[in-house]
């Protein structure tokens, strides 16, 4: 049913080949994996030149990195269930309903703030969990049973605040968050120790290679010895648990809890800075440095943009498209390298076609007698 | 054209003038393979006509030229005396209608919803008219006598229903001709019979009916003639009542007398101990099977795909429950209960669909043949170490090119069969189950895997059991092997016996 190939000259072809396809190959690569990284370092000196007093400021980057930071935590939350194949979109609503509690606690619950805070943290956890359960175990799509969630715990923080915002939290708080340390408040130190820890756990320890493994095909990975369903349920906890010291990083940040949910406005950017971030670095593959990068160059594009005079709805228009567009690229990107693929191995299979035939007639010329010439 | 006077069954037909399929000389080539070289198909209108052959023979590619999915690159084809036109929804309305083993109906919609689907809903003014729609199915199955409600769901038909409302389906549009690819590959017995049964009803409706089977005893039970294909070409066209079935068996593998084969390998066997024993499993799809595998032996377990032996290669790795029955692996007791115990007792599961279950595309070669690294949970992936190992095993495994970094999707299917199989192989288990390994793949690359799976068991006195539908492999790559057909082992050949023909017969259940 196959082609009658000789494996010597097909390795032989592939090596010869390798060189030749290397350079395009290695330039289309670069580019794919630093452009997010380029599109940032122009968009920031493009504004800079443009409103060099208010933009090319330390002010601004550190305004910046502070309002990015929930972004960054949340969206390294919607991150490991992502790698698993499936999509947390109750990460905003549980952001919230963990302000809503550590302000609670601390405010009219008279819990002492490193209580309250782990408190928060472990409800948010509990919820992580109860997604993770409802996915695996319900068999509820990931899509709905977070879409749910979300709703679901938007009514939890009403019920528990009674509908009334907390507009001042205890100092205690929002000093944890706001205190500077070498001119950087200490939210920013939470948002890089996050994305360190998870970074560095999902690159060099086995768990991050098998929650991909997971995601990638649940079925290979469970004839490999991995409980996919474990690993799905790890993953939302975990999740949970990020999105939990994201709203201790807003609580502190904003110093109040709005009951109808502080951050459910964050879902939108979360989501643009993921699958953007996606695109670079390890392309196709959700990533801590793509998302951090990401999320900065949606910032301050965002942010440039109204600076320029730029109405204020075109940031939730940027994060739209960024969203859209970074899906759109990616999944082209996976087409134009399937096409690029096709193509090589059909080339491969017409040049082992000459060769058999080449070899055919050589040999048929042969046993005529004749000399095969070297143009056969 | 002298078997057509032969066939008792036709001579007494009023319909013989009309023939339903009327191919000669069809050619069909696909790149350097002829899938089809010259191949003669008659069927007359009112009949039931069996096709046979191997697996390659021509089959399904003549089912494509019929079906028009794809255009012959020779010969001539007529439908009911009109020369073929047109594609898949031409012959359709010309009345030709397909069955696959996917029967292709909807399980939550009736039976009556799933007929009017493809041929029209009754309706009242611009709405369907539930009585009337139902009527007309219930008409259609009392056509072929086929006892069913029609408001039930199809899904909670028995499979041998669903196939008959496939068939009702295909009536209902208006078939003259029906093909049916394998319709009883997973029915039992009884079940078996009741189909043919009814099909045999549609005789008297002038409906042709065109039979793909592997079960010879069937398809002689049901056929009034068979047309067997070898090679791409028409061997043997014969009324089904003047075959036996040695007969019809020896025409499909086209060699006289199968038991004479010579001797290849001399038997490893010899004092090795027993690596595992299987001592009467039984499970869902086969049993009670028994036998044992031996240490650095690579054992051959075949049968046509449905005779039950991927079942016992996953009842193996527990990745399907068993019913009884005992296993030892190193003369110890050993239940799994779950992938991971198979795992951890040492034995490794190669699937037969590597897309499906094998590999993850998305992930790196290096990444897919580690995907469980070793090692506990907070120690760091020694990437160095890693990327040495995975580049070597893949230059072993003479994987082009041997980059552990690449995407296996980016790999050609022999590359990735042989990362599929380096994964397995490379980490030196006690047991490897060895599914279809090397389907799909060239001839260079089969060598190759064949030659790693042969020298695994050799160097390293890993057992393999190597679980095929293709004799050829099991003949070229295994010591020994045991033949199943319908769930239990029927024969077991040593090295000296093993001979793709006698497989065949015995798999097949022809005496040998």
């Amino acid at each position: 049913m196959t082609a009658p190939t000789n494996p010597a000259a097909r390795t032989s072809l592939a090596g010869k080949d390798a060189p030749r396809e290397k350079i395009p190959r290695a330039l289309t690569e670069r580019v794919g994996k630093y452009g997010l990284l380029i599109f940032l370092i122009v968009a920031f000196a493009g504004f800079s030149l443009a409103r060099p007093s208010e933009f090319a400021s330390w002010q601004n980057i550190r305004t910046t990195l502070d309002q990015q930071t929930p972004v960054i935590i949340g969206g390294l939350a919607v991150m490991i269930p992502l790698l698993t194949g499936e999509i947390d979109l109750s990460v905003a609503a549980n952001i919230s309903l963990a302000n809503i509690f550590l302000a609670g606690l601390t405010t009219n619950g008279h819990f002492s703030t490193p209580v309250a805070v782990i408190l928060a943290i472990l409800v948010s956890t509990a919820v992580g969990l109860l997604n993770g359960l409802i996915v695996v175990k319900l068999q509820v799509t990931s899509f709905v049973a977070t879409l749910g969630m979300a709703t679901l715990l938007g009514g939890i923080g009403l019920a528990y605040s009674h509908s009334t915002d907390i507009l001042t939290v205890p100092s205690s708080v929002t000093t944890m968050v706001r205190y500077q340390v070498i001119g950087l408040p200490l939210s920013v130190f939470y948002g890089f120790a996050a994305m360190l820890v998870v970074g560095l756990v999902l690159r060099y320890l086995p768990v991050g290679r098998k929650l991909r493994a997971v995601g990638a095909n649940p079925r290979a990975a469970a004839l490999t010895g991995i409980r996919p369903g474990l690993y799905r349920i790890a993953s939302f906890t975990f999740g949970g648990t990020l999105a939990g010291i994201a709203g201790v990083v807003i609580t502190g940040q904003l110093g109040s809890a709005t009951a109808a949910g502080t951050a459910d406005a964050l879902l939108l950017p979360i989501f643009a800075a993921v699958f953007l971030g996606s695109t670079a670095f390890t392309p196709g593959r959700p990533n801590v440095p793509g998302l951090f990068v990401a999320a900065l160059f949606l910032a301050f594009v965002s942010s440039g943009l109204v600076l320029l005079g730029a109405p204020l709805w075109a940031s939730p228009l940027i994060n739209g498209a960024a969203l859209i567009g970074a899906v759109a690229f990616s999944t082209w990107a996976l087409r134009m390298q399937a096409r690029q693929f096709r193509a090589q191995q059909l080339k491969q299979l017409s040049i082992e076609d000459a060769m058999d035939t080449a070899a055919a007639s050589a040999a048929s010329l042969g046993t005529t007698g004749e000399k095969p010439t070297p143009s056969a | 054209m002298s078997s057509y006077v032969q066939s008792g069954s036709l001579a007494d037909s009023p319909l013989i003038a009309e023939l339903a399929v009327d191919a000669v000389g069809l050619r069909k080539v696909y790149g350097p393979t002829v899938a089809l070289a010259g191949a003669d198909f008659q069927v007359c209108a009112g009949e039931i006509h069996g096709l046979l052959g191997e697996n390659g023979a021509g089959k399904s590619t003549l089912v494509r030229l019929l079906a028009g999915v794809e255009r012959s690159d020779g010969g001539e084809l007529r439908f009911f005396g009109e020369p073929a036109s047109g594609g898949p929804a031409e012959r359709r309305r010309a009345g030709l209608a397909f069955i696959h083993q996917d029967l292709g109906l909807f399980a939550q919609f009736s039976v009556a919803e799933n007929i009017a689907l493809s041929s029209g809903f009754r309706l009242r003014g611009k709405f369907i008219n539930e009585a009337a729609t139902i009527a007309r199915a219930r008409e259609t199955v009392e056509r072929i006598g086929f006892d069913v409600d029609v408001t039930k769901p199809v899904g909670g038909l028995p499979l041998a229903d669903q196939t008959l409302v496939a068939v009702c389906r295909a009536l209902a549009e208006g078939a003259r001709l029906i093909v049916l690819d394998e319709p009883t590959a997973y029915l039992e017995a009884r079940q078996v019979r009741k189909v043919f049964d009814l099909l045999a009803g549609l005789r008297a409706d002038g409906v042709a009916c065109v039979l793909i089977s592997h079960r010879s005893e069937d398809v002689l039970r049901v056929c009034d003639r068979v047309t067997i294909l070898r090679d791409g070409r028409t061997i043997a066209r014969r009324g089904a009542r003047e075959l036996s079935e040695v007969e019809l068996i020896r025409l499909i593998t086209g060699r006289a007398d199968a038991s004479d084969s010579a001797p290849r390998r001399p038997p490893v066997r010899g004092g090795r101990p027993v690596r595992l024993r299987v001592d009467a499993l039984r499970g869902s799809g086969f049993g009670p099977v028994s036998f044992s595998v031996h240490e650095g032996e690579v054992l051959g377990l075949c049968g046509l795909a449905d005779a039950g032996q991927f079942a016992v290669g996953r009842a193996l790795v527990g990745d399907l429950g068993l019913s009884g029955g005992g296993l030892t692996i190193d003369g110890s007791d050993f239940s799994p209960s779950g992938v991971r115990d198979a795992l951890k007792a040492g034995i490794g599961f190669v699937p037969a669909n590597r897309a499906a279950d094998g590999l993850a595309g998305a992930l790196t070669a290096g990444e897919n043949m580690l995907m469980s690294p070793p090692g506990r949970w907070w120690q760091p992936l020694r990437s160095r170490n890693e990327e040495e190992m995975c580049r070597r095993l893949l230059q072993t495994f003479r994987v082009a090119p041997p980059v552990p970094d690449y995407q296996v999707s980016t790999f050609s299917g022999g590359n990735q069969q042989k990362i599929l199989l380096a994964k397995w192989l490379g980490f030196h288990r006690r047991l490897v189950i060895l599914n279809e390994p090397s389907a799909g793949v060239d001839v260079g690359a089969k060598s190759d895997i064949h030659k790693q799976v042969r020298s695994d068991c050799e160097n390293n006195g890993t057992a393999a059991l190597v679980i095929s539908t293709d004799f050829l492999e099991i003949v070229d790559l295994c010591d020994r092997a045991l033949v199943m057909r319908r769930g239990v082992v029927v024969g077991e050949l040593g090295s000296s016996e093993l001979h793709p023909d006698v497989l065949t017969e015995m798999a097949y259940g022809g005496t040998v």
